[in-house]
């Protein structure tokens, strides 16, 4: 364990986060806001530069980096990350609670969405504007951000990018390191400035396009109006974030191909292919259902597209309360909620890859009963894949399910009603945000007691790294020199 | 650079690290998932599992916009067919690693009718370098610039010697135009200047004209006699091309190898060739075979730690010239002190050779490297530059120029004249400049600049 180039690469990443703290600061003297906003702002980012600037005065002297290490480096940044993040809430008043505010900021960072506050709107403008851009700063991966703004990769670092990039695989789309980082975060940013345009000529106002820009790209969903996207009341604006979050649940090294000119590769993937079906599918029989209802044929597809891309690629954004229509289409939701973008998106979830591939197995296995000798090979993306891989895939689902199951079993001491407790912790888990019940579209997760707000955040921390770092963070034995 | 390289072995691996260090994209085909993805793991580079040969792999690699492919699977046919279809595909340079003896006798050809741009062969490599440490008995290791004129070479200062304890600025007046370029002591290496001490036991790495080297030798005491026997351990490649050249040396030569059929081939390829079957790591059979009687034993079986331990006896038993072939190189630095005096890596000199290549390539657009050498265990970097019309450099003292840090300025090649630089001296466009470094990536002249 090399505690000394943990600790510089943490004190470069606090120094990062002081540096964007600064941002909200210039939103807060744009609209005029009393002097305590501006201030909060700037002194945590002095607050946080400087414990950065105390953790990197010592250069190390081994640089390797290993596993491990990338491990523990991902899983304290982003609890690191969330608690300085969380401290202008609590100074400048908006969110007076620091356990509230450290759930508010990691929901933010996890690109959760997840939120204490019953009203949004009594919010300052800069606290809105930060509580939003922490979903631009985490949808990527703040490591990620660090690789491809820092001059200097080790040839450890590739641990860290794999411990951050959500996903069963991890690829660089280019040799070098650095490169990939940087082509990913043009990709991610060149998207979110065609969204906020897109939204202004839709009509929305400046402020807000930004706020559900950084929503849409990070996958995050925390809005400014109670009521999330409703209030606005525009098909125009529904179908941009719609769309938008389509994008944002699709491989970002699939845009890189289309940007090499490698169409036909792009278009292939097999991946795609299960993630827009299942968009679609889900869309169709949602409509059905609910033009059955309460809604008219086209009012149906506009709440369902809306509520169903916000669902799958763990977004949280809503236009209609879902705690309202039949059960059919909640439970599909619900499932949806699982499933989750694709690998390598900023969304959350299982990921696409990863249930389609399980449903593969699943039906391989048929075959290999009804056909003892047959050699059976599943493939994924025109390739087979090998048994190791399936073992991990579904080794990872069994750590998924018992980790829901603890925190559900914990959460539900506090809890009287199944739906609530069942949806919260998969709506943080999955990185969703609202759930069903209590914590619904039209709810929030004030009413938690801290120890299980706490609970929560250390869930979505969790389901935004793909659990094992927070895992190997916990381990007793991993501080241990030798372990 | 775009680089794709095939084959992640001994050499493959070696390539991805120094290549990737100096800023070159590379992409690295091999069949083993796991070689690939520890290799992957320590390297910024990417990977694709895969076998070279395969059209469709290369072409998944975008081969066909690359600057340089790189074959080094250890089958030359794969090497020669991956580099012929790359080729093929539209990269610009390819390198095949070519080993055997039926294609590497006809290397002009190969390369001529195949479009290969480069053909390198380690265990051809390795046996040049041997022949030169024999005919320069007096050097641990040599390298040459400008077609021989100037020399690198490593000397090791023995504590009777009269070198050591004495100072590098007095060692233009005593021995004349040789210049200490690099110094390396207990595993580190430095640049001295004038007040630096020599100490016992310290690798002086010289630069120097052929006859200058010669006076450092008899002044200094160093001299030795020509070396007329050597006895080989092991018949593997290296040595069927290591005794072609040093029979040229008309050097007396008896070949010690374990199998019989080995045995056999090279006595019927080298008939005037003492040719003994048997298991040279055996210190009775050394002996029995009267190893006291060679003046130079060449370690050259498959096995580093057997070598390591043949040249530790040919040493103790008293032979003026050890040279031993060390593929893992940890291996030495675990050994510390131990005398072994030359020793050869057969990866290293095709990997030396491969980037040298590539930097050579730089040049045509904005580099102006036309040799370069990496000597001390590949710490100091010395490379042969051209000073253009235009540089910034043109027609200034070097006295008046402000260095970086460890760099030393050894010698200006102008036309035909050796100029062993004083502070007085000017460069002026077209000449060569031999610089030794410690701090690597110069590429233009304008580099040494601090």
């Amino acid at each position: 364990m090399n505690k000394q180039m943990v600790a510089y690469i943490l004190g470069r990443l606090l120094q990062i986060e002081a540096l964007l703290l600064l941002i909200p600061v210039v939103v807060s003297l744009i609209y005029r806001e009393p002097i305590r906003y501006p201030l909060s702002f700037i002194v945590v980012a002095l607050v946080t530069g400087m414990v950065g600037y105390q953790f990197t005065k010592k250069r190390p002297k081994i640089k390797s980096l290993y596993a491990k290490e990338g491990f523990i480096i991902v899983s304290l940044s982003w609890i690191l990350l969330s608690f300085f993040g969380a401290l202008p809430f609590v100074l400048n008043g908006d969110i007076p609670s620091l356990v509230d505010a450290f759930f508010e900021t990691a929901s933010g960072f996890t690109t959760t969405g997840a939120s204490i506050l019953n009203n949004v709107e009594l919010l300052a403008r800069s606290s809105l504007f930060w509580r939003s851009f922490t979903h631009l700063i985490g949808g990527m991966g703040v490591l990620v951000f660090a690789l491809a703004v820092l001059p200097q990769v080790d040839s450890g670092s590739i641990h860290i990018m794999k411990a951050e990039v959500p996903g069963p695989t991890f690829g660089k789309i280019v040799s070098r390191l650095s490169d990939s980082a940087r082509i990913l975060y043009i990709i991610y940013l060149v998207f979110t400035a065609i969204i906020i345009v897109l939204l202004l000529l839709a009509g929305m106002p400046v402020f807000d396009s930004f706020i559900h820009a950084f929503g849409a790209a990070g996958t995050g969903g925390f809005g400014m109006r109670n009521g999330s996207v409703a209030p606005y009341d525009s098909v125009a604006i529904e179908m941009i974030l719609g769309v938008a979050m389509v994008i944002f649940g699709i491989n970002f090294n699939l845009y890189f191909l289309i940007a090499s000119r490698h169409f036909k590769e792009a278009f292939q993937s097999e991946e795609l292919k299960w993630y827009l079906g299942i968009i679609v599918g889900s869309i169709v029989l949602i409509t059905l259902q609910l033009s059955q209802h309460t809604h008219t044929l086209l009012g149906g597809l506009r709440d369902s597209f809306f509520s169903v891309t916000s669902i799958i690629t763990t977004t949280g954004f809503s236009t209609d309360n879902f705690n309202n229509w039949p059960l059919f289409s909640r439970i599909l939701l619900l499932f949806l909620m699982f499933v989750g973008g694709m690998a390598g998106s900023t969304g959350g979830g299982l990921k696409v890859s990863r249930v389609a591939i399980l449903i593969k197995t699943a039906f391989s296995e048929l075959k290999r009963n009804t056909y003892p000798n047959r050699v059976v090979t599943v493939h994924f993306e025109k390739k087979p894949v090998d048994t190791q891989m399936l073992k991990v895939i579904a080794n990872y689902l069994i750590l998924y399910v018992t980790i829901f199951v603890s925190i559900l079993l914990i959460i539900s001491i506090e809890l009287s009603d199944f739906k609530t407790a069942f949806s919260a912790v998969s709506a943080t888990f999955n990185n969703i945000g609202p759930g069903m019940g209590l914590v619904g579209p039209e709810g929030s997760f004030a009413f938690f007691s801290p120890f299980n707000k706490i609970l929560l955040s250390i869930t979505m921390i969790m389901g935004r790294l793909e659990i094992f770092p927070i895992l190997v963070l916990f381990s007793p034995g991993v501080w241990r020199r030798r372990a | 650079m775009n680089i794709v390289i095939a084959g992640g072995g001994k050499v493959g691996d070696t390539l991805c690290n120094e290549l990737s260090l100096e800023k070159n994209d590379i992409l690295l085909i091999e069949k083993n998932q796991k070689r690939l993805e520890s290799i992957i793991n320590k390297n910024d580079i990417t990977g694709l599992v895969g076998s070279a040969t395969s059209f469709e792999t290369q072409v998944e690699a975008d081969v066909g916009t690359c600057d340089i492919f790189i074959a080094v699977t250890p089958q030359d046919e794969v090497n020669i067919i991956s580099a012929i279809i790359a080729k093929k595909l539209g990269a610009k340079h390819t390198i095949a690693r070519v080993r055997s003896l039926e294609y590497a006798n006809h290397m002009d050809f190969m390369r001529e009718g195949l479009g290969i741009t480069m053909m390198i062969n380690p265990e051809m490599e390795a046996a040049k370098d041997i022949a030169r440490v024999i005919r320069f008995p007096e050097a641990l290791s040599v390298e040459q610039f400008a077609n021989g004129r100037v020399n690198i070479v490593e000397i090791e200062v023995q504590q009777s010697n009269r070198l050591a304890h004495s100072y590098i600025k007095d060692f233009r007046n005593n021995i004349g135009n040789v210049l200490v370029c690099a110094i390396q002591r207990d595993n580190g290496v430095f640049i001295p200047d004038g007040y630096t001490q020599i100490l016992p036991r310290d690798h002086l790495f010289v630069t120097g004209s052929t006859k200058d080297l010669a006076k450092l030798y008899r002044q200094s005491g160093l001299k030795k006699e020509k070396l007329r026997s050597a006895l080989i351990i092991g018949g593997g490649r290296v040595t069927h091309y290591v005794i072609d050249m040093l029979a040229e040396m008309h050097m007396e030569l008896k070949v010690i190898e374990l199998t019989l059929d080995a045995a056999k081939e090279l006595s019927e390829r080298f008939p005037r060739v003492v040719i003994i079957e048997g298991d040279g790591s055996d210190q009775e059979f050394l002996k029995e075979e009267r190893i006291e009687l060679y003046d130079t034993v060449i370690s050259l079986t498959g096995m580093d730690e057997e070598n390591i331990l043949i040249s530790l006896f040919a040493l103790n038993q008293g032979a003026k010239k050890v040279i031993t072939k060390v593929n893992r190189t940890d291996l030495l630095k675990l050994m510390g002190h131990v005398g072994l005096q030359s020793i050869i890596t057969p990866k290293r000199l095709i990997a030396n050779e491969i980037i040298r290549f590539v930097r050579s390539l730089n040049s045509n657009d904005k580099s102006q490297v036309e040799a370069l050498f990496r000597i001390a265990d590949n710490q100091v970097e010395t490379i042969q530059l051209k000073v253009p019309n235009d540089s910034k450099v043109v027609n200034r003292t070097l006295e008046s120029m402000k260095l970086k840090q460890n760099i030393l300025i050894a010698y200006i090649i102008r036309g035909k004249k050796l100029i062993f630089p004083t502070g007085r001296d000017v460069l002026k466009p077209g000449d060569h400049v031999i610089i030794t470094s410690i701090e690597r990536k110069l590429d233009r002249i304008e580099d040494i600049l601090a």
